[in-house]
């Protein structure tokens, strides 16, 4: 029966009743032609729909046969029969009675849009079903699924793939070898927000393999097992979220607030009552892991500003976002609400407490990692590249496995590539013989080419990578994954044969390599970013166009490791000095050349000079020359000189042999003879009121050693005496200009440097007195 | 079509709100006023407003003033969906029908997948042969016809069939064509005026206009007739070409007036290659002994094989109603702040006070301001310009009322916002944002796709210049300051 009564209901969400009368209503009033309706429904309805289509045939006697019914059908059959369909438009308009179109997603609904646009411009009903029953929100349930679904998630680190199938202990406890990278006290913490009584958030930035998301899965483990409270916030549910799943919706579905879609990927992680998570946020702490995997900066701009509103208006318990340090260059200005701290390089006592978990927990024998610490401890270049998790893990691996270290973090990429490669084609030769169900269509044939080659691995996985990095980096869905490799593949295959080598590339590389990981929602993703990375790397100067793109925006700040492991690749392993010169001239010229992407920010410098990727002395000079140019003239936005100042230190502090030497000289011409042009006035930009014209009255009982470092940046922090003993810099010429300014900054500057250790521990207010200078 | 079922009004309680009575009231108004509604040829003239320098008056004009060689007029009317492409040929069929043998073909339906424009020849050589048939011998059986010793229909099937036969691939029978083109033709009396047997009258008794003109494309689903034509095929082709314009001699000489080719719905290949496709050969279309009116997408006015060189193709462009203009900035300089534009929106007064006389519409259902405010809302396009009054009323019904109210309209705005709002992602934002500041469109197929599907309106008072559809407007300007 029709139930027009009283009902106003126009908007788009309905429930099964709703969705019936208002079929019924366009049915009676539209009687000259067929309607044409939309009808949204996740995965889940069909029955409801189903049942709405019957009753509402049957109450207006429509026989099936003047009824159009589509359901939304991506892929190529599915989009010829609409196609034709959209054609008939006009003649299904005077033939038929109903026209159903059935969606299950905003992206199903912009394909239809896309494949029958002049059927789509005659809508008469457009609606989204949803169930109440099933929307009811029930938080308990909610929140104990969620926790549940943390510990089993992040509880353990999987090292399946990177450790040989022999070793039977892949899954290790994540507790026992996580490693506190990520300072959590004041001194380590960019500045505090004005207003202290916000939620805490933190903006975590680190370099690739810097442990930026084993900190967050650790966090998020720790409050899902109520184990701990590292973030003095209190009990809360941790939610952790990889933002390139978010960024994936907001590309290709529709663009929603962050907030907005967690229940959506809650729904998807198969957690009940998601909806009531909207109700309890300030109970949750929200943990957002790859910032930098969203490919729009605009998108990671609005993700930075729905987090502060959150804080700022206390509706979240708490707030962690990940991402890479080039991202400091994004942040708008000094009272963002996030906290901005870094990743720090491991000590040696942590290194060691790493190893030992990793081989006690495993159950293997310890007469190695002694063995590999003792090394690692002995050699610099080793000690420079244990000081990151990934690395650390790699390396431990490579000489479980292979009983060599190398001393480059290329070399380390690169035996690791060449191992996982090795993996791949020894199990496409055994598929060959039929072990593995449809890799045998690859060897099918008894040509001696039907054996994989490392030139066929890497023929595709640089183009693969190169498409991953495209996309963000982070998980892309199976079915994307597939069409890409017969993109690669139709280059020198026919289509079919094409797709039949896709189908069973993909196969080996889910299976048999530890290249590929899957994620959740049937998405896969390189075992982690860097290595995609690598690979793009070590593949751009073969692909003509790629290898143009990239010397044309260098310092493209996600292009960032693909340059360096390009560099090393050219450098140090296959020794191409002449590639390897175009590159290095070109970032020189860039590095001068305003624009959009030639930021400067010099991370791309600091990195070949961390890396040197086979650089000769001039080049070596030349960018070391550039760097300290930039880092001690130009003016940075207040985020971004922390960071860089940091990153600066970080590297004149770990360096050593020819960039040491080199970085030392230019350092010491700078103090003596060009002091003059420094610019301390932009060195000192770091700290939250330091445009202030007077110190503000409130740190006045704050320790000075502590409010030098904030306020007036890293740089200054670390010059006494670790610069200038390191260097033997002559900081005099440097004193007797500060000397002559009149801001308050230099005179405290210059009182730091200059005195003691334990004078530097007195209240700063005290030191403020002593100085003569007026507190605000 | 099916009759309102008394038995669904009664609930066994009450009777239902609102009441039978009003929706009987609200039909035929609603039925006026709906945009996809199909209008009779001799509806056209009463129902649809005209515009200032109409396409399809110029074209008549143009076709008058060419009657030495009318073949030379060679045109492709290019719009946004819902520009008024189809209403124009309609139009101009209707004016010039007393003076051309009008023969308009729906490409859309006819034409498959992939088809290159041999294909195109071929199904309006076959159209024109169709028409021949009507004009000679409208009640004989096609199969009876083609058994005769000599007639023009024959003729030309076998002068066609020997020409598509150089292909040698399997190429379709042209007797197999003929068999279901009358689905996708619409021919005009010359004498009554009316259609004399319109795509959807004309498969009446031959079924489903749907699955004749699907066995259509599948006909066509012949190699030499997808794809890019070889080069070593173009005399071939030439020969097909040379047999239909012996087609359309014969209809000629028959009709006693000269053939015009109007071809709808190229507009509708879902690809821009697919249309480049079907254009590819666009001097075998240049050859044909007719004129002919192509409509296409608005994408096409990039290709400089259309610009206006003498003896090309050329393209007539469609653009939206004017319903705003550009404001002038204190210096008197052109600026990209927008306001109503009075002329524009009468044009939008006219159209709706046309279909009110046509269905005896009250005076009271819509008020004027009801309908300055659809039209400022509408982005100068028609078709969403009725369907906001259409689904105004709808929601008018709903409240049981007999009078649109603002709140009526304001919610079909919502609901069309909301829809143009839920396809857009973050590049289409950026693209839409870049049009609202600038007035310019961006070069990217990914703008052209936003202007063809209406986000973006085109407007040519003064110079021509580009506004995101009005209802959009304040959305992408939050979207800006969000970014």
């Amino acid at each position: 029966m029709i139930s027009t009564a009283g009902t106003t209901q126009t908007g788009l969400l309905v429930d099964p009743t709703e969705l019936a009368e208002r079929l019924d209503r366009e049915l009676l009033l539209t009687d000259w032609r067929a309607i044409v309706a939309v009808v949204v429904a996740r995965p889940g309805l069909e029955r409801a729909i189903d049942r709405v289509h019957k009753e509402v045939l049957q109450r207006h006697q429509i026989p099936q046969s003047r009824v159009a019914y589509y359901d939304a059908q991506r892929d190529e059959a599915g989009r010829k029969r609409l196609a034709a369909i959209n054609r008939a438009r006009d003649s299904l308009l005077n033939e038929k009675r109903l026209i159903w179109l059935h969606a299950s997603s905003a992206a199903d609904v912009r394909f239809l849009r896309a494949t029958a646009p002049d059927l789509l411009s005659a809508i008469d009903l457009f609606v989204e079903l949803h169930l109440h029953e099933a929307d009811e929100a029930d938080w308990p349930t909610c929140r104990h699924q969620l926790r549940e679904l943390i510990k089993s998630r992040h509880g353990m680190l999987d090292f399946t793939g990177l450790l040989p199938a022999s070793v039977e202990q892949r899954h290790l406890p994540l507790s026992k070898l996580y490693q506190p990278l990520v300072e959590l006290n004041e001194a380590a913490l960019g500045p505090a927000p004005r207003d202290r009584s916000t939620p805490q958030g933190l903006l975590v930035l680190g370099h690739p393999g810097t442990g930026k998301t084993t900190f967050v899965r650790h966090l998020a483990w720790t409050y899902a097992s109520d184990s701990a409270d590292p973030l003095a916030i209190g009990p809360r549910i941790p939610v952790l979220l990889s933002l390139s799943d978010y960024s994936h919706v907001r590309e290709h579905d529709r663009v929603m607030n962050l907030v907005d879609f967690l229940p959506r990927w809650l729904d998807a992680q198969g957690i009940s009552g998601s909806k009531a998570i909207s109700e309890h946020m300030p109970d949750v702490l929200l943990l957002l892991d790859g910032l930098d995997e969203m490919r729009s900066p605009d998108a990671r701009r609005v993700v930075l500003h729905e987090m502060s509103q959150l804080l700022r208006q206390g509706g979240v318990g708490g707030v962690v976002v990940t991402g890479r340090s080039f991202l400091v260059d994004e942040l708008d200005g000094e009272h963002h609400p996030l906290r901005i701290v870094s990743t720090r390089a491991a000590r040696p006592e942590e290194i060691r407490a790493f190893l030992e978990a990793f081989v006690t927990y495993r159950g293997a024998g310890r007469t190695n990692v002694e063995d590999l610490i003792n090394r690692i401890e002995r050699d610099p270049d080793l000690r420079a590249l244990a000081r990151t998790p990934l690395m650390l893990a790699f390396t431990a691996i490579l000489n479980e496995l292979e009983g060599r270290l190398p001393d480059r973090r290329i070399e380390i990429y690169y035996r690791l590539g060449e191992m996982l490669v090795d993996r791949w084609t020894r199990a496409r030769s055994i598929g060959t013989i039929g072990t593995i169900g449809t890799i045998g269509t690859i060897g099918t044939t008894k040509h001696r080419h039907a054996t994989p080659t490392r030139a066929d691995a890497l023929r595709v996985l640089g183009p693969l990578a190169w498409w991953t990095m495209e996309q963000g980096g982070g998980a892309v869905s199976e079915a994307a994954l597939e069409q890409e490799l017969q993109r690669i593949e139709a280059k020198r295959e026919t289509a079919e044969q094409a797709a039949r080598q896709s189908s069973a590339l993909l196969d080996l590389l889910r299976r048999d390599t530890a290249l590929l990981v899957p994620r959740a929602g049937n998405q896969w993703s390189f075992v982690h970013r860097s290595v995609g990375e690598y690979f793009a790397g070590a593949h751009a100067e073969r692909d003509h166009k790629r290898w143009h793109d990239l010397l044309e925006d260098p310092f493209r700040s996600e292009w960032r490791e693909i340059i360096l492991f390009c560099s090393g690749q050219l450098g140090i392993i296959e020794g191409r000095v002449d590639s390897l010169d175009e590159l290095v001239s070109t970032i020189l010229d860039k590095s001068r050349r305003p624009g959009r992407y030639d930021a400067t920010y010099p991370s791309l410098l600091i990195g070949l000079l961390e890396e040197l990727p086979g650089l000769s002395r001039q080049q070596t000079t030349k960018i070391a020359a550039r760097l300290l140019e930039l880092v001690l003239t130009m003016s940075f936005t207040h985020g971004a000189a922390r960071q860089i100042q940091r990153d600066f230190v970080d590297l004149l502090l770990k360096s050593h042999g020819l960039p040491a030497e080199i970085l030392g000289a230019q350092l010491r011409r700078w103090f003596s003879k060009k002091t003059r042009s420094i610019r301390w006035d932009r060195l000192f930009v770091a700290g939250l009121w330091s445009d202030a014209s007077k110190p503000p009255r409130s740190i006045a009982n704050e320790n000075f050693y502590q409010i030098v470092l904030t306020m007036l940046g890293p740089l200054l922090w670390s010059i006494e005496p670790d610069l200038r003993d390191r260097y033997q810099i002559d900081i005099g010429p440097t004193l007797v200009r500060w000397k002559q300014q009149n801001d308050w900054r230099y005179r405290v500057a210059e009182w730091f440097v200059t005195s003691s250790d334990e004078q530097l521990e007195r209240p700063f207010g005290e030191v403020a007195r002593e100085l003569g200078l007026e507190l605000a | 079509m099916a009759t309102t079922n008394d038995e669904l009004w009664h609930t066994g309680e009450e009777m239902a709100r609102p009441s039978k009575e009003l929706f009987d009231w609200w039909r035929p108004k609603l039925k006026a006023l709906d945009p996809w509604r199909e209008v009779q040829d001799d509806e056209i003239q009463q129902l649809y407003a005209e515009r200032e320098g109409a396409v399809y008056s110029d074209l008549a004009a143009e076709l008058g003033l060419a009657a030495e060689r009318p073949a030379d007029v060679k045109v492709i009317l290019c719009g946004a969906r819902g520009s008024g492409k189809t209403t124009e040929l309609a139009r101009l069929a209707h004016d010039v029908k007393q003076d051309f043998c009008v023969v308009q073909t729906d490409l859309a339906t006819g034409l498959q997948d992939g088809a290159n424009t041999l294909a195109v020849v071929t199904l309006l050589g076959v159209a024109a042969l169709h028409a021949t048939k009507v004009w000679s011998a409208p009640d004989t059986a096609l199969v009876k016809l083609l058994e005769e010793p000599d007639n023009a229909v024959k003729r030309g099937a076998t002068v066609l069939d020997k020409a598509l036969g150089r292909f040698r691939d399997a190429v379709p029978s042209v007797t197999k064509l003929l068999e279901s083109i009358s689905s996708i033709v619409t021919l005009f009396d010359p004498t009554t005026g009316a259609g004399l047997a319109t795509a959807a009258h004309g498969v009446a008794t031959a079924g489903s206009a749907v699955s004749t003109a699907s066995r259509l494309r599948l006909d066509l689903t012949r190699g030499p007739l997808e794809g890019r034509l070889p080069p070593d095929q173009h005399e071939d082709a030439q020969a097909v070409v040379e047999a239909v314009n012996g087609i359309l001699h014969e209809l000629e000489l028959l009709a006693g007036r000269p053939p015009l080719l109007l071809a709808d719905g190229l507009d509708k290949r879902l690809k821009l290659d697919e249309v480049a496709l079907a254009l590819d050969d666009e001097r075998l279309l240049r050859d044909l002994q007719a004129p002919l009116v192509l409509t296409g997408p608005v994408n096409l006015r990039h290709d400089p094989r259309f610009r206006a060189v003498p003896g090309n193709l050329r393209l007539a462009l469609l653009y939206n109603v004017p319903i705003m203009r550009r404001a002038k900035s204190p210096k008197g300089a052109g600026s990209n702040d927008a306001q109503v534009s009075p002329e524009g929106v009468e044009v939008l007064h006219d159209l709706y006070r046309r279909r009110q006389a046509g269905a005896d519409l009250p005076e009271e259902l819509f008020g004027d301001d009801l309908i300055e405010l659809a039209a400022n809302n509408c982005a100068g396009i028609m078709r969403d310009f009725l369907w906001l009054l259409h689904e105004a009323g709808k929601t008018a019904l709903i409240r049981s009322a007999r009078r649109v109210e603002q709140q009526d309209l304001h919610a079909a705005m919502k609901k069309r916002r909301l829809e143009l709002e839920g396809y857009l992602d973050e590049d289409a934002l950026t693209i839409l944002k870049r049009v609202l500041d600038k007035g310019t469109l961006p070069g990217s197929p990914e703008a052209d796709t936003l202007l063809f599907e209406n986000f973006i309106a085109c407007y040519h008072n003064g110079d021509i210049w580009f506004r995101p559809h009005e209802l959009i407007v304040e959305f992408v300007r939050h979207k800006r300051s969000d970014g």
